[in-house]
């Protein structure tokens, strides 16, 4: 057996932050500021009955569209998002199946989007439970959360401002956009903007994307452990999100 | 246990102590280890730490085997570098006295009597049934339709029918974790063995061989006839799967999951009662062959007569014997002369069996370790495989809990099962990414880690088989299909 060197590592940790490339301004629109006004106060599904004081965002999982537009809900199955990152010892990526939120959009999204600039402004809502983000070591998933000061921010939070559309009118399949948002990690919210692709398929939207943030931008320390027998781990500000997000329409 | 204390009295340090512990550490971890005893390095200040999380557990059946289950608990219950520790909530068994007697080893917890009003508490969160073989199924079903997380020991059930009916209830029990008592497959230092047995340094498989020998009757004296009935369960042929079954299925299971990593093609066996002439049908004496794929084959001797070497398993390749014994879990490799060298083992501890050298094959063994003097197999996981498992289970507990309530509080509905299901599975069965170094089993996140109920019926089924051609002194021929679930 050859002795597996370092790379072995457990448990290394990480975490992360972020930041937008191209920060798109610094005022946070009005729009983004009152997120949940809009929603109508739906009774709410006895999922989310049973959810514990979930924060902001959770309230409009049950609501309906306004009149108009359609609303896709996240689906319990099939999203991924995948967080990769550095460190002195070997690169780390951690994964999550669940990505909950909602999108309201017209009937002709995302091809809509392309030409009318009501439809680029779709209310766009999605987050992240910050502890379904999991490695495959448990030391690495408790720094993580440590570091995300996981439970008092249990959730990543993106809301969608506007998407600029990259292709021509009259594109279709799989549209491209620069989303225009806010996202708010371990409690710092931040514009940010990023290359997103949505596809609309059966009835279902699927949205694609990456983004590479700077953990210290959120005002999360990249993790430094000390690891007994080594020293000098240290984890890289920078890493990068790629995620895929599956909406649908509630079936009737 | 000895082992446990001296690494973390940091009180009794000196200074060849503490060089001995620092490299002890550093070469762990280059040998894939993990994390170990960062408390005994002075180097490494604890960060702060979250308080360990709680599942409130409860335990069903308080014979010899379940006070021992009781022991663990209180044990983890006390452990300073632990991210889960039980609350032990209620203890129960249908015999009074046995709660009595339990008491003392949990003090804070209700004394019950019957299972029902375990399951009946809402705020139990998990269950651990110890209660004799033939009694599981219809506590484990209630349990799992209760909505607990149970951990079942082995084997699940006297039949094949009652295994089946505890698995699929498990399978179908979206969300909740349920656990096989194969507590080997949770042992830190067999998992650490397995890679290094996968990657070929012992050669062509050959053969196994496994034993597990002990002097001690089986029975127990009662003044109550209905009780001295009740606790001599595994004397009465009716509901005992003998030596082969209740002993057997640990270490039979080891050779297929640990060596070989294959199914069993057959199973002959012999037994007889030896010595315990006390009117028993029960064999105090069984031996089997189990057949694997590519013809090797697993020897196994199993008695109640004589103690002589304990219990052990040994694995045969055509480069090198490894020895696997004792808890908490040693192992050693004898090489043959023509093997290749490997290279780490030069400088690994040696000893001597009789006029064989057997090279240590310790998780978190170091050369400084080796040449330290004190002679002491020196592991990493000090405590016993059910210690393990145990810690195992409470992890995947709050890790399923967690995954479960992120599922809910997304907005996702609770009542669609197979999504819950795969929801959990995408989040707790996180893949080991193919270039990195093997972890610990014990120290990795992810659900992979448990014998689940398809591992706890296929054991129990081979089991139950092996009993059947002790008994019949026979060879029985193993179907597929009774391993399968549906």
């Amino acid at each position: 057996m050859k002795p597996q060197i370092l790379a072995s590592l457990l448990v290394l940790s990480l975490l992360f932050a972020c930041k937008p490339k191209e920060p798109a301004a610094e005022t946070v629109s009005p729009d983004a500021a009152t997120p949940t006004a809009a929603a109508p106060a739906a009774p709410a599904t006895p999922a989310s009955e049973a959810a514990p004081a979930a924060p902001a965002v959770a309230d409009a999982t049950a609501a309906t569209a306004p009149s108009g537009m359609v609303r896709y809900d996240a689906q319990p199955t099939g999203s991924k998002t995948k967080m990769e990152g550095t460190s002195t010892i070997h690169d780390w990526s951690m994964e999550s199946a669940v990505i909950g939120g909602f999108m309201e959009v017209d009937a002709k999204f995302p091809e809509s989007a392309l030409t009318d600039p009501a439809a680029a402004k779709p209310k766009v809502e999605l987050f992240m439970p910050v502890r379904s983000f999991k490695s495959y070591t448990k030391k690495m998933d408790e720094v993580m959360q440590e570091h995300m000061n996981e439970p008092k921010f249990k959730r990543i939070e993106y809301k969608l401002t506007e998407l600029k559309p990259k292709p021509a009118a009259g594109a279709t399949g799989a549209l491209q956009f620069e989303a225009v948002g806010n996202l708010t990690i371990s409690g710092t919210t931040k514009p940010h903007t990023m290359p997103v692709t949505i596809e609309k398929k059966d009835g279902k939207l699927k949205v694609t994307g990456k983004t590479a943030l700077k953990m210290t931008n959120f005002g999360v320390k990249p993790p430094a452990p000390t690891i007994a027998g080594m020293s000098l781990i240290k984890t890289g500000d920078d890493i990068t999100i790629t995620f895929e997000w599956l909406t649908a329409q509630k079936a009737q | 246990m000895n082992n446990m204390i001296t690494q973390t009295d940091s009180s009794g340090f000196n200074r060849r102590d503490f060089l001995k512990g620092s490299s002890f550490a550093t070469l762990m971890t280059m040998l894939g280890g993990v994390q170990l005893f960062a408390q005994a390095t002075p180097e490494a200040p604890a960060e702060p730490k979250a308080p360990p999380k709680k599942v409130k557990v409860a335990l069903i059946g308080l014979g010899t085997w379940g006070r021992e289950i009781l022991d663990q608990l209180g044990r983890m219950g006390q452990a300073e570098k632990i991210s889960v520790q039980p609350e032990i909530m209620a203890i129960c068994d249908n015999y009074p006295a046995m709660v009595r007697r339990s008491s003392t080893k949990a003090p804070g917890a209700a004394q019950v009597e019957d299972f029902k009003a375990v399951l009946d508490n809402k705020d139990i969160q998990a269950v651990v049934i110890a209660t004799p073989t033939h009694l599981h199924k219809d506590i484990a079903i209630a349990a799992l339709q209760a909505g607990k997380h149970v951990y079942c020991e082995m084997p699940l059930a006297h039949t094949i029918e009652d295994a089946r009916a505890i698995a699929l209830a498990a399978k179908q029990a979206a969300g909740k974790v349920f656990q096989s008592g194969l507590q080997m497959r949770c042992d830190p230092q067999r998992h650490w063995l397995m890679p290094f047995i996968r990657s070929g340094a012992l050669g062509k498989a050959i053969m196994a061989r496994a034993q597990w020998h002990k002097k001690v009757s089986w029975r127990s004296a009662s003044p109550n006839a209905e009780r001295e009935k009740a606790v001599n369960w595994r004397l009465d042929k009716a509901i005992s799967l003998g030596l082969a079954g209740e002993i057997g299925v640990h270490q039979i299971d080891q050779a297929g999951w640990l060596f070989l990593n294959a199914i069993p093609k057959a199973v002959t066996g012999f037994g007889s009662v030896n010595f315990w002439k006390d009117g028993r049908d029960v064999a105090d004496t069984v031996h089997l062959v189990v057949e694997y794929p590519e013809d090797v084959r697993l020897a196994y001797s199993c008695t109640l007569a004589s103690s002589f070497d304990s219990e052990h398993e040994l694995y045969y390749g055509s480069d090198a014997a490894t020895l696997v014994r004792d808890f908490p879990t040693s192992a050693w490799m004898f090489k043959e002369v023509d093997a290749a060298l490997l290279g780490w083992e030069v400088y690994a501890r040696k000893d001597t069996f009789h006029k064989e050298t057997g090279i240590a094959l310790v998780a978190g063994a170091s050369k400084q370790t080796a040449l330290g003097g004190d002679g002491a197999a020196t592991s990493a996981f000090p405590m016993s495989p059910m210690y393990y498992a145990l810690e195992s289970f409470l992890y995947n507990c709050t890790e399923t809990d967690a995954a479960v309530e992120d599922y809910v509080s997304s907005g996702f509905d609770v009542k669609n099962k197979a999504a819950l299901a795969e929801s959990v599975a995408a989040t707790l069965n996180r893949e080991i990414p193919s270039d990195t170094a093997p972890t610990p089993r014990a120290q990795q996140s992810a659900l992979q880690n448990i014998p689940r109920h398809d591992a706890g019926f296929a054991a129990t089924v081979l089991a139950i088989k092996a009993n059947e051609a002790a008994i019949r002194g026979t060879r029985i021929e193993l179907k597929k299909e009774w391993f399968e679930l549906a």
